[in-house]
Parts: structure tokens; C-alpha cells; sequence
């Protein structure tokens, strides 16, 4: 079995996957991002008991808070770690095979999947499974600081200290990296989806009304900003009255947004504040003069690098399409190695 | 103001050529900021904006920290910072291997290898089909040969046994028409050489009488051959007559035990058939016909043999899967 799997591994490309709360990635060896679509499937309790899977992806997400009975929306990842190993086992194999159109061969890539840094051993060891349960002939863990870091091109290599902060769907985290290891790292669990729940909060208390994850993402997407600007922007939504119980349309502006994200904002703050801290001076010095190095679907909120380099005082920069970084440099790992063996990253 | 604005239209479309610096410079100047304002509220340091001002790539930390500061330095100014990446990019086109932003595109990709190894495999597989197809040709024309080979093989080789010794059913019930036609054509050296042949005689009559020779049709191993076959030799006379050679019949009979049956096929001299059909339960069959005579039994426990009215013991020539061949052959007195 385990020989035919290396043969139908011929027939399968290397894969970097992005395992994210909101996202998952997947970046194809030699192919660039090939997947890029939400954690979410959709699955439907059939009579008899049996439950069929509905939905994945895109397909999956639109259903999110509009099913019927028989319809659960799941999103099989919380805080970067699995939930739901059964629907994430599904999830990765439909993606897998989605990646792969060999009518021939079901896949059997090696793949490389990103983890949270501060994931537990339990919580690794799942993850691990479900990639090979949906098929892979081998899996490798690597941290996301790490692979966040190296898809944002960052001389990692070198004895230099590099810092990058990673904020996914429902993690942060911060890293400083020198000479392809972690010097130091933290997670937080705070991130897109965190805004979006401070945003449902703040509707909730100040206009009295519910809206939905999609609405409120909707609105962190178009208003969104994490430091104070002179211009200001409006946007207008639906939600349901608390009180009254009806649909009301609402306006909300860009200062009441960045007033609900204080919150989730200031924990970020800290936990950059808090590496800085932990970091050895050396290291240190290097970051100062360089510069952090933002990568994450959470850095493409409006003047997020503004509110860091206020509160930190070093330089902050926004990698190069910072939502596939960690995809990107689990892919690059792949390539690496190839070309030096498993252990220059100490992979497990 | 126009001269400014002109200024800034040139220095846009000259962009996609030139080195982002000196745009940059240009539009810092016009919005009346010094390196040292830039340098602060970038964090960074006044010599490194003075490094992007003048290209000084040399001077900065790797590509993928350039082309943050030039990111960040952009939208400070109110440059589409793309327009601006794009033109250090051209300037800087290759960065070092990690800082590549884009697709990695790989000499060997997943796909193009899995092309090769189908290619290969294709190969392999076009190949293999030859070397079969080869294979069953050559088995066919081995076939054809060994038939020929039996058709002009001396009589002496004739009954010697078949490298496969087990039951064929397909012959048992439609025997080839070629093996059907050889036994004429060997029939009388068989005759001929029956004195000289060793260790093919089963049974062998007495002398006064019309004497049989019975040889199993595919020659047992030497050990299995009875030591002393005149033993079991009937002591009766038989009524066969003295003819010539070619002329010498044989009277052959037998009886299907109660509640078995036997598939018969008795075949004289001439390649005539005497007898070839499932005989059932009690049924008994006689006949005389111009030997040799090739018989074949398809369950030899149920028929009670008898040859010139002797019964004869089939045990010697049953093989292990009940079924017994022999050639009924008048020997030479």
C-alpha cells in the first residue's frame, strides 16, 4: 500500500497548505497558489442518520448562517487549531483532489502543512492525521512565523534577527528568526475573525441590532483601519433590530470601526511589544534597523502598519501579497528541503 | 503648480523605465518634506532614505525589506505604490532565491515530472505489450513445430509421455484432428519395434495364443511399471486368429460398473472410431477391431476392461486423476 502511494505520488505535486481558520491555501510546487479558498464545509444530515457532505469552500461559505435545518455550516478550524477533525479530514481531501485533475490517480502529495506556533502536541498530532487521512503520503509540520517569514522573503538564513507578525483568521503571531530557527515566538489567539466579533459586539451595543459574521466582515473589509485617519468613510448595512425585532438599515463610519477594533488591536500591540522585549539585544538591534514585516489577511487592514510603527517605533513593512506568504514559504520549505534534508528546519 | 504637475506627469511616465529614486526625491520635494521628516515617521534611518532616493540598493537590507520601504514610502507620498515596486523591480529584476515574491517556478515541476515518468511508463508499458505479443507468437509457432515434430517423429518417440502429464480435458473431448492422424502413421513402427521397445509393455500374452501387447499410451515413470506385467496375464486362450500384421485384430469389451459412469474413446488402427461417447450405469460395450487400438477411459474405476475376453487390470495405467490411456497393440508372437 504504502509503495503504491509513492507511485501515485509520481503522479501528485508537493504541496504547501495553509491550514487557516478563515483560509486555507494550498501552494503547488512549481505551479504557485493553486487553492485559495474559505475553511468551511457544509454538511447535511441525511434521513437515517447519515451525514453527506454538501458544500466545501466557496460553495460552503455562502451557506454560512442562511441554512436550512438539515444544512450545518461548519467552519472546522478555531484559533488555528482543529475543531472538527472529521469535516477538516474532508475539507483537506476535497481540496487535495482539487488540485490534482488526474482522473487516474487519487493524489498522494507529500504536503507541508503551517501550524500555529503555539499549537499543542495534541493539537499537531490532529492535524498531521487529517492530512493524511485526505491522502497525503507524507506530512510535515512547520511553524507559520517560520514559513510567514520565508513566503515574505526574508533572509531567515542569516545571522541576522528578522521579525514578522502573522495575522491569520484566528491567530497572531510574532516571531523574531535567525539562522532558519525561532529565537523567539508567541501566538495569540486574536485575528480576522476577533475583528469581526468586535465588530458584531460594537453593532450589538451601540445601534442595538444583530449582524452577521458576513456582514461584519463586510464592513472590517471596506471601513476597516487600525489607526486614526483624516478621512473618514462611511458604509451602510442591514441587521436585525434587537428590539423591534425587523430588519433596519444602519450607517456605520470608519471611527466607529476602528473604536470597536481597540480591543483586538491593543492585543496584538502587546504581544509585538512583549517579543520585543524578550528579544536578545543583538537581535534586537537588527529588527530596529530593518524593520518588522507584516504578513497575514489581518495586515491588509487600513493602517495597520501605522499603528505598529507608532506603538513599537521601529520600522514596519507589509510583505509582498501578504495573505499567501505563509502558503508561499511552506512552499519554498519543500524546496529546501530538497535540497538540504528535513532537519535545516528541524521538521517534524 | 502646472510646472510641478508637469513635472510630476513626466516623472510618472518615465517610471516605468528609470529607478523609482529619483521619482521619489521628486515627490518628497514637491510635498516640501526633508529625508530627516520621511526618515521619522517611517522609523527608518535618514541615510537609508537617502539610499532609496539614489538607488543605492547596495546600502539596504535584502529586496524583500526594499520593497517594503518603498511601499511604505510611496503611500507616505501619495505615489501608487505599485507603479513605484514595478519600477525597482525592473531595476532590481532577480532578488536572491528567498526574496522571489511571485510564483517559484521550478525547472522540474510536479507536473512535468509526473509528464516524464508517464512517458517512461508508457514506454515500459509499449514494451512489455511487444514482448507479450512476441511471446504468444512464438508460443504458436513452438506449437505448430512441436505438431509437425509429431507428425514426422519416429515410432519410437511417439509414446513417449508429454512434458504435461495432466488431464486434457479439451483433447479428451475433441481430440486435434493432427494427433487423430498421426496414430496411422505411427502405428505400424510402434508394431514393428514393440520386440525392442523396453518398459512400454503392460500386458503381454502368452505364447500359442494371439499375443497382446498393451502400452500405456503415455509411458509411466520405470518404477511404477508393474516388475512382472505376464503376471497378470489371463490364462484363457483368446479367439483372436493370426492375420498379418497390419490385419491383427483385437477384441476389446467392457462394462461400466453399477451406478458409475465413464467417458470411452476407442480409436483402431486406421484412426477409425470404435467407440467415443459417455457410457452410463450397467452399460457394457464389445468390439474387435484391427489393432493397435488407442483407448482412453474418463473415469477408469468404473470399467471393468477385458481384452480377448481376459479381464485386465487398469490399475497399473490410471493416473492420478482417474483417467488411464493405453494402446492396445498385438504383439509380435
Amino acid at each position: 500500500m504504502m509503495k503504491f502511494s509513492g507511485f501515485r505520488g509520481l503522479f501528485s505535486n508537493d504541496l504547501s497548505i495553509d491550514l487557516g481558520t478563515a483560509n486555507t491555501l494550498i501552494y503547488a510546487r512549481g505551479q504557485g497558489i493553486v487553492l485559495n479558498e474559505p475553511s468551511v464545509v457544509a454538511i447535511r444530515d441525511e434521513p437515517g442518520g447519515q451525514r453527506k457532505l454538501a458544500a466545501v469552500g466557496e460553495e460552503a461559505k455562502v451557506m454560512v448562517g442562511r441554512t436550512p435545518g438539515n444544512i450545518t455550516a461548519i467552519r472546522p478550524l478555531k484559533d488555528g487549531v482543529i475543531a472538527d477533525f472529521n469535516a477538516t479530514e474532508t475539507m483537506l481531501q476535497h481540496f487535495i483532489r482539487k488540485v490534482h485533475d488526474s482522473p487516474y490517480f487519487r493524489p498522494s502529495p507529500r504536503v507541508l502543512v503551517c501550524v500555529p506556533y503555539g499549537s499543542t502536541q495534541v493539537e499537531r498530532r490532529a492535524i498531521k492525521e487529517s492530512a493524511a487521512g485526505a491522502g497525503a503520503r507524507r506530512v510535515h509540520l512547520i511553524d507559520e512565523p517560520m514559513a510567514a517569514a520565508i513566503g515574505a522573503g526574508m533572509p531567515v538564513h542569516e545571522a541576522r534577527g528578522c521579525m514578522v507578525l502573522d495575522i491569520g483568521g484566528g491567530t497572531s503571531e510574532v516571531a523574531v528568526l535567525s539562522l532558519n530557527g525561532i529565537v523567539y515566538a508567541a501566538s495569540v489567539r486574536i485575528g480576522g475573525d476577533t475583528f469581526d466579533e468586535a465588530i458584531i459586539n460594537y453593532v450589538r451595543r451601540n445601534y442595538g441590532a444583530m449582524i452577521g459574521e458576513s456582514t461584519a466582515e463586510r464592513i472590517k473589509c471596506e471601513i476597516g483601519s487600525a489607526y486614526p485617519s483624516q478621512e473618514v468613510r462611511e458604509i451602510e448595512f442591514k441587521g436585525r433590530h434587537l428590539s423591534e425585532g425587523v430588519p433596519r438599515t444602519m450607517i456605520m463610519n470608519s471611527n466607529e470601526v476602528l473604536e470597536a477594533l481597540q480591543e483586538p488591536l491593543a492585543g496584538i500591540v502587546r504581544a509585538v511589544k512583549t517579543a520585543l522585549e524578550q528579544t536578545p539585544p543583538e537581535l534586537s538591534s537588527d529588527v530596529a534597523e530593518r524593520g518588522m514585516v507584516l504578513t497575514g489577511g489581518g495586515s491588509l487592514l487600513r493602517d495597520m502598519d501605522k499603528l505598529l510603527i507608532e506603538e513599537t517605533g521601529i520600522p514596519v513593512i507589509l510583505a509582498d501579497d501578504p495573505l499567501t506568504c505563509v502558503a508561499r514559504g511552506g512552499g519554498r520549505v519543500l524546496e529546501i528541503i530538497d535540497e538540504h534534508g528535513a532537519d535545516i528546519f528541524g521538521l517534524q | 503648480m502646472s510646472e510641478s504637475r508637469q513635472s510630476a506627469e513626466a516623472a510618472g511616465v518615465g517610471s516605468a523605465r528609470r529607478p523609482p529614486g529619483e521619482r521619489l526625491r521628486q515627490a518628497r520635494e514637491r510635498r516640501g518634506m526633508t529625508v530627516a521628516a520621511v526618515a521619522e515617521t517611517l522609523r527608518l534611518s535618514s541615510a537609508m532614505i537617502e539610499a532609496l532616493e539614489q538607488d543605492r540598493y547596495e546600502a539596504l537590507p535584502p529586496a524583500a525589506f526594499v520593497r517594503g520601504y518603498l511601499r511604505s514610502y510611496s503611500e507616505l507620498l501619495g505615489l501608487p505604490s505599485d507603479e513605484v515596486l514595478h519600477a525597482h523591480a525592473l531595476v532590481q529584476p532577480e532578488p536572491d532565491p528567498v526574496t522571489h515574491a511571485g510564483p517559484v517556478t521550478q525547472p522540474l515541476s510536479g507536473s512535468s515530472r509526473a509528464r516524464v515518468v508517464a512517458s517512461v511508463l508508457g514506454v515500459v508499458i509499449l514494451a512489455l505489450a511487444l514482448v507479450i505479443v512476441g511471446w504468444f507468437s512464438s508460443e504458436r509457432e513452438a506449437g505448430e513445430f512441436e505438431l509437425q515434430e509429431a507428425d514426422a517423429v519416429p515410432a519410437e518417440t511417439a509414446p513417449a509421455p508429454r512434458p504435461d502429464t495432466g488431464p486434457d480435458i479439451g483433447r479428451l473431448v475433441m481430440p486435434a484432428p493432427s494427433e487423430k492422424t498421426t496414430l496411422p502413421e505411427t502405428e505400424t513402427e510402434i508394431t514393428d519395434d514393440a520386440a525392442t521397445s523396453t518398459g512400454h509393455e503392460a500386458v503381454v500374452y502368452p505364447e500359442g495364443r494371439e499375443p497382446v501387447q498393451v502400452t500405456p499410451r503415455e509411458a509411466p515413470p520405470a518404477d511404477e511399471i508393474p516388475a512382472e506385467p505376464a503376471a497378470a496375464a489371463p490364462d484363457e486362450p483368446t479367439e483372436t486368429t493370426t492375420p498379418p500384421a497390419e490385419t491383427t485384430t483385437v477384441q476389446v469389451a467392457f462394462r461400466i460398473r453399477e451406478g458409475g459412469q465413464s467417458w470411452v474413446e476407442i480409436e483402431d488402427a486406421a484412426g477409425e472410431r470404435v467407440a467415443r461417447r459417455l457410457f452410463g450405469s450397467g452399460e457394457s460395450f464389445s468390439a474387435e477391431a484391427v489393432a493397435p487400438l488407442s483407448v482412453f477411459l474418463g473415469d477408469a474405476a468404473e470399467v471393468e476392461l477385458s481384452i480377448n475376453g481376459e479381464p485386465y487390470d487398469l490399475l497399473a495405467h490410471t493416473r492420478a486423476n482417474n483417467t488411464a490411456r493405453l494402446i492396445i497393440e498385438a504383439a509380435s508372437p
